[in-house]
């Protein structure tokens, strides 16, 4: 489509063009200038609302059809409280359920954990063994820093099991070994968030 | 000159006839917004009430349309008025929406049945 942009005075002088000639006309019948001036701006209509048509047509008419869709949208929803409520209600719940799911799955598999840097925590088991004391585990530090317990990987699920020596080798993340003997047991890094 | 009918005896103009009128107008020469207003209002012998005003609104929506086109210029009496001219699309879209009127008064007549007398 075609749209030319035209500036208000051009419609304004094309009004008052339309005026000034219908006033021409209306002399050249007979009436006086005055009386043709007023009867042709009768004829005309109202100047101003024309002109508001003919601004409305290329501009904010969007605008106000906009607000009064919404305000038929209200309407309706007015119209029909139990349909209207069961929507909200429908909108309501399937939203709160969605914000509240993702809020968990945010939390435990997105968000890192607040610390220095959390691509390096381990979760450390000893293989054979569970529950051990806080003393069993400065005696595996131990062992670890004297070379005596071997560190196998499984870097993907953040677990580092440590072996006994005399259990079969389940090959050693060398990446992971020096985390045991460089800090040692005595600067503990931060195994449990 | 023109018997002047109350207005209340004046057939309303239908929605979109209007732009009819003005290309039909249009047909036989350049013509500004006055001189449209003058040929509808003689041609249907002041049976329609046409606001001029309202002739704005139609004639800057069919010039968007690329039916007529306007352009500024100097009437017979010597005053500055904007010309408007039909377009070759302007020209087939007459064609087409006279048929299409012509249908409409066909069909509504029929169902209407003869004038009665």
């Amino acid at each position: 489509m075609r749209w030319r942009q035209r500036p208000e005075k051009d419609f304004d002088r094309e009004v008052r063009a339309h005026l000034d000639l219908e006033t021409d006309r209306l002399v050249g019948e007979g009436m006086s200038q005055d009386e043709a001036r007023v009867a042709a701006r009768l004829r005309f209509g109202n100047v101003v609302a024309h002109k508001e048509h003919f601004f409305e047509s290329r501009r904010v008419l969007w605008l106000h059809q906009a607000r009064q869709d919404v305000q038929y949208a209200l309407r309706s929803l007015r119209l029909a409280p139990g349909f209207s409520i069961t929507v909200i209600l429908t909108l309501a719940l399937g939203i709160g359920a969605n914000t509240a799911l993702f809020s968990g799955v945010k939390g435990l598999m997105l968000d890192t954990l607040s610390i220095a840097e959390p691509g390096r925590l381990v979760r450390l088991r000893v293989a054979g063994e569970n529950d051990m004391s806080r003393s069993r585990w400065e005696h595996v530090f131990d062992a670890a820093a004297r070379g005596a317990v071997a560190v196998a990987g499984h870097q993907h699920r953040h677990d580092l099991v440590a072996e006994h020596p005399l259990a079969p080798p389940m090959g050693v993340g060398a990446e992971h070994t020096d985390l045991l003997q460089a800090g040692g047991p005595r600067q503990p890094r931060p195994l449990v968030a | 000159m023109t018997t002047h009918k109350k207005s209340s005896d004046r057939l309303v103009l239908l929605q979109g006839t209007l732009d009819l009128l003005i290309l039909r107008t249009l047909l036989f020469g350049m013509e500004h917004g006055q001189g449209i207003a003058r040929a509808i209002q003689q041609q249907t012998e002041d049976e329609l009430f046409v606001d001029h005003g309202s002739l704005y609104p139609a004639l800057q929506r069919l010039e968007s349309r690329g039916w007529i086109s306007a352009v500024w210029g100097t009437s017979s009496n010597n005053r500055r008025a904007r010309f408007y001219e039909l377009t070759s699309k302007g020209r087939r879209q007459l064609t087409s929406e006279t048929q299409q009127w012509r249908r409409l008064v066909a069909a509504i007549g029929r169902v209407l049945g003869p004038e009665e007398g």
